[in-house]
């Protein structure tokens, strides 16, 4: 499994790090430890007169996808370097892998890969030796690694073209091979997906969900809120500098989602009694359009879709029309107040 | 020593190191060469002022052994001008192409990556300083020929003798100015900053020896010509022409000067390695 056209790249063979075929899938749903990768406490930073940070705590399970959403100057760049020691928070505390974490623990890095912001290279040297060079710095890569993640990025063709040359998504792929170099417990990814082509979207969602089925924790920033719904296994949301909600996505998510049930209009009277008395008074509405009439949302779980009907039909009325769903960008636009 | 070798690797590798030392060994040879044609020139041309005055200066940089001291001299002095500039972008364009970020991600220490990368620049500079030494002798002896000067004195033991300890000073002197330039490019996190701070400093210095040698003689890039003198070496320096009172206001003993390039050198190295530990990584 590549990052390549979701199919391997030609002269690719392949290598214990490559995802098998159907891995990913195989995985099924996860949980979230309790162990924490990272957690926060109180986090603070100010740029200036810009506060960043103003106490933010996070707390990212280990083995799982963890989607780390904010509109833009959040705070999410931010949190990110402060993990990667890159700055120095004001205030709070951090953890790493359940162990208090400051700037004195900064060789415990080497546990992480990181890909923050635009990925970083020396455009004068190719593929490999760029890696290499990276590889020279904080947790030892062998040659045999390098060759792993370029085989498992489908970059080992142009391995030995100059960076320079590389397209934006070559650039963004060779970037995630430089985050998974040392086989790292927490990869952190800021903006993974940025440049990559839809089959290199599908490969990388398959690759990090692979990693996280073997143990790792995925830390993911981004804006494709589509994205990071069917990737991440927990989200939180960041917005001015602040955690607003944090928790599986399955949860959060049922607490946007809706049913939308079409009964007779004759029947919208008492079908609307029995579905309150389903889901409560506040949780049921009319449609008020004409082209809407007879259209009922219930803001369920979109799993609960069958026992809306079926309370219905306990009823005598028969709907003649379900729809369901929930996004998470409803929920993202509800809490940052982007909408 | 792995980090090492991937600086080392980076730099053998980038095409800048290798124009700089092209141009460098370029205007090496074009400067020899060129004195040496104007040597004839001056005994043939009518009516040039102080025309002995300057072929006896000529005589003095091409004439063998004291030639070995004027290319030394030119290496340490022009050439630190490129040293420079290779110090400088060596810091410098890490942190233009977000390599730093890239490292200090990665778990690596900070003080660690800053002297390795300042210890890839001055073990570069070994070979660097070696075939300039080599173009530059045989740049002086093609300009000896031309000038009709012969190369008499070219194996005379006494200086070939001392030569491995004249490079070993050369380099120290372009260690030193290497120096300076990544320290200025590390504090400044921006490749044009060191080159253009970096080559300020360097002819403000010799602007100002002009007016206080006796204080300049002390600062970093004057002191470099005190360490590459060689003494008694007819042409070792580069106040050809000097008077000896003029002479010794603006050097000093070599024992001294060689005290000052290494704490130059050292303290560019703590400024680098403080700089960046107390740097936010932020591009």
């Amino acid at each position: 499994m590549t990052l390549v056209d979701g199919k391997p790249a030609g002269g690719e063979t392949a290598s214990a790090s490559n995802v098998p075929a159907g891995a990913a899938a195989a995985a099924g749903p996860r949980t979230p430890g309790s162990a924490l990768a990272f957690a926060t406490r109180g986090l603070q930073k100010a740029y200036g007169t810009t506060h960043a940070l103003v106490g933010l705590d996070l707390s990212v399970p280990q083995g799982i996808v963890y989607g780390f959403l904010g509109p833009n100057g959040a705070g999410k760049t931010t949190t990110i370097r402060c993990l990667l020691g890159l700055i120095r928070p004001d205030g709070g505390t951090m953890e790493l892998f359940g162990r208090p974490f400051t700037a004195r623990d900064r060789h415990r890095l080497e546990q992480v890969g990181s890909l923050v912001e635009s990925p970083a290279f020396y455009p004068y040297l190719s593929a490999r030796d760029n890696l290499r060079v990276i590889g020279s710095t904080g947790a030892p890569a062998s040659r045999n690694r390098v060759e792993e993640v370029l085989g498992l990025v489908g970059l080992r063709d142009r391995a030995g073209d100059r960076v320079g040359g590389y397209s934006t998504g070559m650039r963004q792929r060779l970037g995630i091979a430089a985050a998974l170099l040392s086989d790292p417990q927490l990869l952190v990814l800021d903006e993974p997906a940025n440049g990559l082509d839809p089959a290199g979207i599908v490969a990388m969602r398959e690759t990090l969900r692979y990693l996280a089925a073997q143990g790792k924790t995925v830390f993911v920033s981004s804006h494709i809120l589509p994205e990071v719904q069917q990737l991440a296994d927990v989200v939180g949301i960041i917005d001015r500098g602040r955690l607003v909600r944090e928790g599986p996505l399955d949860r959060l998510l049922s607490e946007t989602g809706q049913v939308r049930v079409r009964v007779p209009p004759e029947a919208t009277g008492h079908a609307r009694g029995v579905l309150e008395n389903f889901a409560g008074p506040d949780s049921v509405w009319e449609a008020a359009g004409a082209l809407d009439e007879g259209w009922i949302t219930v803001r369920v779980a979109p799993s609960r879709s069958g026992e809306v009907n079926r309370a219905l039909a306990a009823a005598g009325i028969y709907a003649t029309g379900l729809e369901s769903g929930s996004d998470l960008e409803s929920l993202f636009l509800s809490l940052t107040g982007s909408a | 020593m792995r980090l090492l070798g991937g600086e080392l690797l980076k730099l053998v590798k980038r095409p800048a190191t290798w124009i700089t030392l092209g141009i460098f060994l370029g205007i090496l040879v074009l400067l020899f060469v060129a004195v040496g044609a104007s040597y004839n020139t001056m005994a043939t041309a009518p009516g040039v002022q102080g025309g002995a005055e300057a072929r006896t200066a000529i005589r003095s940089l091409l004439t063998f052994p004291g030639a070995y001291a004027s290319v030394a001299s030119f290496v340490g002095s022009i050439g630190g001008l490129f040293a420079i500039v290779f110090g400088a972008s060596a810091a410098g364009s890490d942190w233009g192409w977000g390599m730093v970020k890239v490292a200090v991600s990665r778990g690596e220490s900070r003080t660690r990556y800053a002297l390795a990368k300042l210890a890839a620049v001055l073990l570069l500079l070994v070979p660097a300083v070696v075939l300039a030494a080599v173009v530059g002798f045989v740049a002086v002896a093609v300009a000896a020929s031309i000038a009709g000067l012969g190369l008499a004195g070219i194996g005379d033991p006494g200086i070939v003798g001392s030569l491995p300890s004249l490079a070993a000073r050369t380099w120290l002197a372009l260690c030193e100015q290497a120096g300076i330039g990544f320290a200025i490019a590390t504090l400044a996190r921006s490749q044009i900053a060191g080159l253009g701070v970096g080559i300020g400093i360097y002819f403000v210095e010799s602007f100002a020896a002009g007016f206080w040698p006796e204080w300049v003689r002390y600062l970093p890039f004057t002191v470099v010509s005190s360490l590459l003198r060689e003494p008694g070496a007819i042409g070792g320096g580069v106040d050809v022409g000097g008077s000896a009172s003029q002479l010794a206001r603006s050097t000093i003993d070599q024992p001294t000067a060689l005290v000052l390039v290494l704490a130059y050198l050292v303290a560019s190295a703590l400024i680098s390695a403080v700089a960046l530990e107390r740097a936010e990584i932020t591009g």
